[in-house]
């Protein structure tokens, strides 16, 4: 069954799961019969999900093209996992360029919400970095699109939600490495005005930096962070780093243990742990980047009613929203178990309707709590709106269309290039 | 150095550096999964099945993974086919048999025709290649032959009784194969599933869903079955005891139940 990582919408949905490109559908009807290819399911809202039509599932289509060991180049389906890639690539000296926070995305889910990482100051984010990929669209036709061969159409796939057609192929350049470890530095801070001199210091001599926060330890100048920094390790083994979950969250845990008291205890907690200033910490690729595929099904803690994540950016003229957002978590009384702030570079967006732009993203999530967390969500929604931020639709269920035209002015661009035999729940609601 | 595509086949003379397997009905589900997750323990392989631009797919893909490629492109339901593999197995150290087809059983009540076809993909092909690869590897006294079969030839059932006695025709050949080459020291081995999610049962209804099990689930299973010691495995291995228990309800009682 299909759904989103967060459980919410509440659905699940069959799909048709074609074994082979050759045997992906090459003509749908009309809305009516809409489809939406579905990579790992590892976007929390319900850009994923497509009830009104079907799914076509593409973990199946995972086979690679080639791999120029010389060059770093790779071709692969789109079902092909990071994981699956890096499998690949990194025992040959190459990484991915750029990564999200979870090895089981998969290439076509990377590229269509063009997702960022923890090195966008340096590298801007992963449509920054592929060179071409294949579009089948729903009338059969079939694109390769680049820079330089349809190059609105590429503009519009990269970060285009899965709207305009079906991925069949993409080709990514990456990164050189040394070695398959990362050298990590740990440094504790205390407000917004801290953590921004730290990340200018670390944004010149880092290739990646991220910050935990606790945030409800304090308002804008009061609250308590981590600052990770790190780089990839000039020494050590090239192994390949298994993403093997050695916990599992059991499949239901009641919602109610996860209220305003454990997760204060539990951010608390993590702070203390962690706190000592470290530098230069040695550890695998995999700790460090997808710390929480360690524990499979983790998004089972939330309990059956699902969480929202919530994130989004501030431009950094912009600090005072910051404490407003606090101050109206802290009013809620709902705590985010994970908090997390990174500061974007200025790299113009690969995509149209692409969400990083230079400034500050938080990234918070909540238990469903019904109504009081909707309120919540939507409070921020409108501080963000009104502060000319923009807010991720790989983690959105919420935003209403006229936040998302805010947000996405190359809306009515894009609309240009959607297929029209392509829909998803999160479409449906934000095109209106 | 850009790893190209190119297609040998059975028989060309190879510089042997590591294991060489071969995988007959490379394009199942099961079979595409069980090379992923075998991807280590090998650096040859030929690939066996009967669509040539899947064949192609398939080989560009293992090559990028640094594996020398060898593709046969055959439709086992032709008679002769054996010959293909007549003195051509020197190279190679394992041979796996992962096609078949789930056949409509009403089709199969109503045409001999359904019938027969079925048999012969599930169990007489089959007999024709063990034949030829049987010699072969005895004479090497080096080998492994593992063969997918199913739960569905323990027991012969309404539902599904032409697809359960081609296994179950399978299931006890390579039985008798097994003992036949025990002295030589090859082995073989009997890999039977239940019911898990592939192109073979898509779009059937997944019920009861704890009866149904993800394919990377039973490769892992063949895994375990081609590196271990056992020599017939159900997969997963509960299905030894329900399978158990349904041989052991008498037929009188059988006859009046949905199973
Ligand atoms: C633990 C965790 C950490 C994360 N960290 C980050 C992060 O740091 N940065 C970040 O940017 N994101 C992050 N994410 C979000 C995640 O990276 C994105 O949601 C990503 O798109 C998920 O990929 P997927 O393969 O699961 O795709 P899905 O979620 O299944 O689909 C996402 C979109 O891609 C489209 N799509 C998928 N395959 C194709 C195809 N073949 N052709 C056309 N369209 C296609 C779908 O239609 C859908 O619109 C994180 C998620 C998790 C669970
Ligand atoms: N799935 C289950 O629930 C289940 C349960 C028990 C046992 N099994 C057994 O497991 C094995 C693997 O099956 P699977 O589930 O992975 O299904 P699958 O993907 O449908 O695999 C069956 C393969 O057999 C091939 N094939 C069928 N007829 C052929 C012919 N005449 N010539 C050449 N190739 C032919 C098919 O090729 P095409 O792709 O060209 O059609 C297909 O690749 C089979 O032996 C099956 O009987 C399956």
């Amino acid at each position: 069954m299909y759904r989103s990582w967060a459980y919410i919408p509440e659905v699940e949905q069959s799909a048709k799961v074609p074994q082979w490109v050759a045997d992906l559908p090459t003509s749908t009807t009309g809305a009516a019969n809409s489809v939406l290819a579905y990579g790992a399911g590892r976007s929390y809202g319900d850009s994923c999900i497509n009830t009104d039509g079907k799914l076509i599932d593409t973990q199946q289509l995972r086979h690679f093209i080639s791999f120029d060991v010389d060059t770093g180049v790779v071709t692969a389906e789109p079902g092909v996992t990071l994981d699956q890639l890096l499998r690949l690539t990194v025992p040959k000296g190459w990484f991915l360029s750029v990564t999200p926070g979870t090895s089981y995305a998969t290439l076509g889910g990377a590229l269509a919400n063009d997702v960022h990482g923890k090195n966008h100051h340096c590298k801007g984010t992963f449509g920054h970095h592929v060179k071409q990929f294949k579009l089948l669209r729903t009338d059969g036709q079939e694109l390769v699109c680049s820079e330089n061969e349809n190059p609105d159409m590429f503009k519009a796939t990269i970060g285009g939600m899965g709207l305009t057609g079906i991925i069949t192929q993409i080709t990514i350049s990456l990164q050189a490495i040394k070695s398959a470890n990362m050298t990590v530095s740990t440094q504790p801070f205390v407000g917004l005005f801290e953590y921004l001199k730290l990340s200018k210091i670390s944004n010149q001599q880092d290739q990646y930096s991220v910050a935990w926060i606790d945030c409800m330890s304090g308002d804008m100048e009061g609250f308590k962070g981590l600052f990770y920094s790190a780089n990839h390790a000039k020494t050590g083994e090239l192994a390949y780093d298994e993403a093997q979950s050695s916990l599992s969250a059991p499949s239901i845990i009641p919602s109610y243990l996860l209220n305003k008291y454990s997760v204060t205890a539990f951010n608390k907690l993590y702070y203390a742990k962690n706190k000592g200033n470290k530098s230069g910490i040695n550890q695998g690729y995999h700790s460090f980047f997808y710390p929480l595929d360690k524990v499979a099904n983790w998004n089972n803690i939330y309990g059956k009613k699902g969480f929202y994540q919530c994130q989004f950016i501030l431009p950094l003229d912009q600090n005072e929203v910051f404490d407003q957002v606090f101050t109206k978590i802290r009013q809620s009384g709902m705590g985010s178990f994970l908090t997390v702030l990174k500061e974007f570079g200025v790299y113009e967006s690969a995509g149209m309707l692409s969400f990083p732009r230079p400034g500050i993203c938080l990234a918070m999530d909540f238990s469903n709590r019904g109504n009081s967390t909707m309120k919540l969500l939507k409070d921020i929604e409108h501080l963000v709106i009104n502060a000319g931020g923009s807010i991720y639709p790989a983690k959105d269920k919420l935003m209403s269309a006229e936040s998302f035209r805010h947000c996405y002015p190359a809306l009515d661009d894009f609309k240009r290039y959607v297929d029209p035999g392509i829909s998803s729940n999160y479409w449906r609601r934000v095109s209106g | 150095m850009l790893i190209p595509v190119f297609l040998l086949t059975i028989g060309d003379a190879l510089v042997a550096d590591g294991k060489h397997i071969l995988v007959l009905g490379s394009q199942s589900t099961l079979a595409r999964e069980f090379v992923d997750q075998y991807i280590d323990e090998f650096s040859h392989i030929t690939l066996v099945a009967r669509n040539a631009e899947k064949l192609q797919v398939q080989a560009a893909d293992l090559e990028s993974r640094s594996k020398t490629v060898h593709t046969k492109c055959i439709d086992f339901n032709e008679i002769g086919i054996h010959q293909e593999f007549d003195g051509a197995l020197d190279d190679i150290d394992e041979v796996y048999f992962f096609y078949g087809s789930l056949p409509d059983q009403q089709a199969c009540e109503q045409s001999v025709e359904s019938a027969l076809e079925a048999i012969n993909l599930n169990f007489v092909s089959s007999v024709a290649m063990l034949t030829s690869i049987a010699n072969q590897f005895e004479q090497k006294r080096a080998g492994l032959i593992l063969v997918v079969t199913s739960v569905a030839g323990d027991r012969g059932r309404k539902a599904n009784y032409v697809y359960g006695a081609s296994k179950a025709g399978l299931t006890a050949y390579c039985q008798g194969l097994r003992n036949r080459l025990a002295s030589a020291g090859v082995r073989v081995v009997t890999v039977k599933p239940g019911m898990f999610k592939s192109a073979m049962t898509e779009g059937m209804p997944k019920t009861p869903a704890i009866l149904w099990s993800d394919t990377d689930r039973i490769a892992k299973v063949v895994v375990e079955a081609a590196t271990g010691s056992k020599e017939v495995v159900y997969a997963p291995g509960y299905w030894r005891i329900i399978m158990w228990v349904i041989k052991s309800i008498p037929e009188r009682i059988f006859k009046n139940t949905s199973i």
